[in-house]
């Protein structure tokens, strides 16, 4: 779990800053933002070449509404929450010809196939990149947000804009999906 | 009365209360669950194998996700990524102080006369609502003598200030490795003259010699580009904020 140390009240400062047209505050909440965010979005849509388009549209949000970001949950939660939209806005948007739903992107292995080092050290590492190929894009936004982002059920669900016992369901028809693997890995 | 109901089911129906709590088992890994439901989770593994064995399962998926290689992208990268979202930032905000604005990707021309907005959509491309315009600009013409709103008394939410594009001028970050002479040669390739940089964030401002138009410095930018020692290059901006925002 990345975010082990809480950045709250550092993030809710940036972002303060960012209210009176900061800029070098939106560089600074950036940059601890873009490697965490760039995961998140490879894991939720599966496509390396969106990342860049999305953390750039997320930024920008972030540069436009921050002043309607309310203090009722955490910046982490706020930030995630946008770029959890974004990234299906844009993988959406970006397979609108082909009709395809988010969840049929799942499918695509285009994304394996450009020659980048970083994605096929993912790749390669283990069974789970895969595996997570058989979930929905919901489901797997919800295990990264758990094991990675270490977050309780109930921010998630504000992020995903879902009930908690949605949470809950995806991520136990996620677990029931990968139990096969899961069961073997053991 | 709801908890009530649900104690009374867990005592009586412990399959209801096992449905609860393996939906609770993923959060129990990760350590973020309430001392109510913590106490719930340990008692209730303490009897059952089935959310035992589901725990194990979880914990593995929870480390295999967990050690999964992190992205690490390099400062420099970062800096001339952060440079497009800064870009962006600072046409939007000169977009908004001269009252044009994007509207499903088409573009608007805005006047503020008083109370009043008026838009027209791609420049009145219908006639009908040229003449609607026409009619209605004409009623408001000596309001717009006698009122008229300047552009920086615009309200933004970013309490926004004019950028301005400084004609002669653009930001360029080489690669890492780039050395000096390469650097130097490829300046004086595009008809250019580094004024000053490298900043902490590999940024060099460069000054276009000859005769400036706006034409000539994109041909310059798309020059630069080409060379593979190019991370980044784009016009100069100079921002107030900039300069403000430095001594933060």
């Amino acid at each position: 779990m990345e975010q082990t140390v809480d950045h709250s009240s550092r993030d809710a400062a940036l972002i303060a800053r960012i209210c009176k047209a900061d800029q070098k505050a939106l560089e600074i909440l950036y940059r601890h933002y873009y490697n965490q965010l760039a995961r998140f979005i490879t894991r939720v849509t599966f496509r390396e070449d969106i990342i860049d388009e999305v953390i750039n549209d997320v930024m920008f949000v972030v540069w436009e509404k921050a002043v309607s970001y309310d203090k009722e949950c955490k910046p982490s939660t706020w930030i995630f929450g946008i770029a959890f939209n974004k990234a299906r806005q844009a993988a959406r948007d970006s397979n609108r010809n082909s009709e395809e739903s988010l969840d049929d992107l799942d499918a695509d292995n285009s994304y394996f196939e450009e020659d980048n080092d970083k994605l096929k050290q993912l790749e390669m590492t283990d069974w789970l990149t895969p595996a997570l190929e058989q979930l929905t894009a919901d489901q797997r936004a919800v295990i990264e947000l758990t094991y990675f982002q270490g977050l309780p059920y109930h921010e998630i669900a504000v992020l995903m804009d879902c009930p908690e016992n949605t949470v809950k369901t995806r991520m136990h028809h996620a677990k029931k999906k990968l139990a096969v693997l899961l069961n073997e890995s053991n | 009365m709801y908890s009530a109901n649900t104690k009374l089911n867990s005592v009586q129906n412990p399959y209801a209360a096992h449905q609860e709590i393996v939906k609770l088992l993923p959060w129990h890994i990760n350590q973020t669950l309430n001392h109510q439901e913590i106490d719930k989770v340990e008692s209730h593994l303490k009897v059952c194998y089935l959310c035992q064995q589901e725990l194990r399962c979880l914990q593995t998926l929870a480390n295999t996700v967990a050690n999964q290689p992190f992205i690490n992208t390099s400062e420099l990268k970062l800096s001339a990524k952060f440079s497009t979202i800064s870009a962006r930032i600072n046409s939007t905000e000169v977009e908004k102080d001269y009252g044009y604005v994007s509207v499903a990707g088409q573009k608007s021309l805005g006047f503020k006369l008083g109370n009043i907005n008026l838009n027209i959509n791609g420049f009145a491309h219908k006639s009908g609502l040229a003449m609607a315009a026409a009619v209605l600009l004409a009623v408001l013409i000596p309001r717009l003598e006698t009122n008229v709103t300047t552009p920086t008394e615009y309200q933004t939410l970013s309490n926004s200030e004019i950028a301005t594009v400084q004609k002669d001028a653009i930001r360029v970050i080489f690669l890492d490795d780039s050395k000096k002479q390469e650097i130097n040669a490829l300046v004086a390739s595009v008809n250019g003259q580094i004024t000053s940089g490298p900043t902490e964030q590999g940024e060099y401002a460069v000054a276009i010699k000859g005769e400036i138009t706006a034409s000539n410095v994109q041909g310059v930018i798309d020059n630069l580009k080409k060379d593979t020692n190019v991370l980044f290059a784009e016009p100069a901006y100079a921002m107030l904020s900039a300069n403000k925002s430095t001594g933060n």
